[in-house]
């Protein structure tokens, strides 16, 4: 390649990246040829073995199915890969053997209904693994880094200089020891991610999930506190890794709320007392709270307190309309 | 080790070995690493490096630029770094006060030296250049764009801000580190400078050059200017796909007990070989469960300071409690008296 192309802008890696390698390294053999192409994100194995924590390898050429065996290239592969044979199930003996879970009286607390396992005929193998069908989350991949960015990002001072206070300062002839400067946006502070598993959500559990990993790429993990909630959020819970159960508390970082404020679909005049001593104990803490909510902006609650940012969670949202609703915020 | 890379001379068992260059400090090859880093110096694209936490990913870039012989510049990234504080960065604010008392305005080159300290000062002598000036351009960036003569009357010199091996450096190892401390905008703005080898100044200033002044700084081809840019990430926050798919990828994983006595031994070739492969195991066992806790596993780092104080205080490996050992435990190992508990299994 010529001084000249390589001065232009070379955009992303593609294969004459690979081509250009292999020409120039010229590997001995198949696993470290296998090797450069796995480093410039083509397929086939990584070079060692796996890190302790997966990489996130967003750009991945790798075709499913594809085989690092010498020769497979020369296998033409299917247009549409059909989907995975579930395993034979295993042969089970004749007969139904006799169960020896047997309720024992007195030995539950009374009035306890009996367990689902206990009523009904235990399965000894669970249901063959289905294919999961890919799922478009409400936030797409493409919109969701900028809209979180967005929704939760704090001012602080530090951006461009603030002209006219500069411009001011010299025409008074003050002398300056700090440039004026504006407010910049940053996620330094993080956030608390509240979400709603309530009966109301269930058709929304699955973003919900995915939101929580959106905002952890997004904002860091260590910054990226998660709580979850059954309708009511000022009951909130984080439950840590050994167990411990952290209670929600409002203590100025931003909130983020995936929830349907429990309108169900339906349209309520005002959002449950609840929400809005939840929104008040976030005002208090100086916490910005944006509530992501799945339905349309014609189902919310009429009288939502003011200082809440509430935003449709849906894949037409853009990080522009975020940013327009929180100028347009009281 | 079967892999022989053809941009630099892998050491004997693929050691960088402690003072086998001015300064360097041992650092452990794997296949991995130096195929990465082959590719990368072969294709001119960022390397991106990735995993835990004191696995060896800053050190990579001394490791390397000690085996090329090159110069090293180095950033430590935060939340508030931004692209200028990488490129060029206007000083305003003394600039301004010099504007105030009348000292702006630029002099001749041919001025008398006396009146050095009289003379209008030039636009280029409130530029404080970042990392990719110096490594683009290090006569410039050290004249801060201005003629040499016109750098020399207003004392706006400036020394190298990196490490550079004795006598004329042929190429630059770039490490910018803990890319994923910044704000999501950064990545996306390095771009510029890491795809063209080349960036702006701030609006209204120049930089002289043989062709004359012009309003950007490039480097020159790769033939004439290597140049290696090593970007480090822990992980913490996820990097722009169009930033991802612009660098060479390597994800170091964390070393099994072999591999870390191996390093620590390397660290420490006089150290108690015993005492080494014992600290080496209680990392090792640390790693999981600490994972499991959500909390961050001890590293190689952690192994080489616990090896250190090991060494240095002659204290030995012990499973008592109550033993100086477990002080190091929860002052280097895992720096965190709850972690500790929940990996010892003990109560207090």
């Amino acid at each position: 390649m010529s001084s000249l192309e390589d001065r232009d802008r070379r955009g992303e890696i593609h294969l004459g990246d690979l081509a250009r390698a292999l020409a120039e390294l010229q590997p001995r053999d198949q696993p470290h040829a296998a090797a450069i192409a796995a480093c410039l994100g083509f397929g086939l194995a990584a070079p060692s073995g796996q890190a302790s924590r997966p990489a996130r390898h967003v750009y991945d050429h790798r075709a499913p199915g594809a085989s690092a065996e010498p020769g497979a290239g020369t296998t033409p592969r299917p247009r549409v890969q059909a989907p995975p044979t579930p395993p034979r199930p295993v042969a089970l003996p004749e007969g139904t053997l006799p169960s020896r879970l047997v309720p024992r009286e007195g030995l539950s607390p009374p009035r306890e209904e009996p367990p689902d396992w206990l009523a009904e005929g235990a399965s000894a193998f669970p249901p063959p693994a289905e294919p999961s069908l890919a799922r478009a989350t409400l936030l797409p991949e493409r919109t969701a880094r900028h809209v979180l960015a967005a929704a939760l990002a704090t001012t602080r001072i530090g951006g461009d200089i603030h002209l006219g206070r500069l411009i001011a300062a010299v025409c008074r002839r003050e002398p300056l020891r700090d440039l004026p400067r504006r407010r910049e946006g940053t996620l330094q502070r993080g956030c608390h991610l509240l979400l709603d598993y309530s009966a109301g959500m269930v058709p929304f559990w699955s973003d919900l999930n995915a939101l929580a990993e959106q905002v952890r790429q997004v904002v860091g993990d260590a910054t990226t506190r998660v709580y979850s909630f059954d309708a009511h959020p000022r009951r909130a819970v984080h439950w840590t890794a050994a167990g411990d159960r952290l209670p929600w508390q409002a203590d100025g970082r931003p909130v983020l709320v995936a929830t349907d404020l429990g309108i169900q679909g339906r349209a309520p005049a005002a959002p449950s007392p609840d929400w809005e001593g939840f929104a008040a104990e976030c005002a208090r803490a100086g916490s910005p709270l944006v509530l992501l909510i799945p339905w349309p902006e014609a189902r919310w609650p009429r009288a939502f307190p003011g200082h809440a940012l509430l935003v449709h969670w849906g894949p037409r949202t853009t990080a522009g309309m975020v940013r327009r609703q929180a100028i347009a915020e009281p | 080790m079967s892999y022989t890379p053809k941009h630099f001379r892998l050491p004997e068992g693929g050691v960088l070995r402690k003072d086998s260059a001015p300064g360097a400090l041992p650092y452990v090859f794997s296949e991995a690493i130096a195929i990465a880093v082959n590719v990368a110096l072969a294709t001119h694209r960022p390397l991106l490096v990735s995993g835990d936490p004191g696995c060896g990913k800053s050190r990579l870039a001394d490791a390397v630029a000690a085996l090329k012989g090159w110069g090293l510049l180095s950033k430590t990234i935060t939340s508030r770094t931004r692209l200028e504080t990488l490129t060029a960065e206007v000083d305003q604010l003394r600039r301004l006060n010099d504007a105030q008392a009348g000292r702006l305005g630029g002099a001749a080159p041919d001025a008398d030296p006396q009146a050095a300290a009289t003379a209008r000062r030039p636009d280029g002598y409130y530029l404080n250049p970042g990392i990719f000036w110096w490594a683009f351009d290090p006569d410039g960036a050290r004249l801060r764009g201005l003629k040499e003569p016109e750098a020399r009357l207003h004392q706006a010199l400036l020394d190298y801000p990196g490490q550079r091996p004795e006598g004329k450096a042929t190429g630059t190892v770039l490490l910018i580190d803990e890319i994923d401390k910044a704000e999501p905008d950064l990545p996306n703005d390095l771009l510029e400078p890491l795809d063209r080898r080349r960036f702006d100044l701030p609006d209204g200033y120049l930089a002289q050059h043989d062709d004359g002044p012009r309003s950007w700084v490039e480097a020159p081809p790769p033939d004439a200017l290597r140049l290696l840019t090593i970007i480090t990430t822990n992980g913490e926050r996820e990097l722009p796909p169009a930033f991802l798919r612009r660098c060479v990828q390597l994800p170091i994983p964390n070393p099994d007990e072999d591999e870390l006595v191996k390093i620590a031994r390397h660290h420490y070739p006089e150290g108690d070989a015993d005492r080494i492969r014992a600290v080496a195991r209680i990392v090792h066992q640390f790693r999981d469960p600490a994972r499991k806790l959500q909390r961050r596993p001890p590293g190689t780092a952690e192994l080489l300071d616990a090896v250190a104080a090991c060494e240095e205080l002659g204290i030995q490996v012990s499973d008592d409690p109550a033993s100086v050992w477990s002080h190091i435990e929860r002052a280097v190992l895992t720096k965190d008296q709850d972690l500790w508990q929940a990996l010892r299994g003990t109560a207090g």
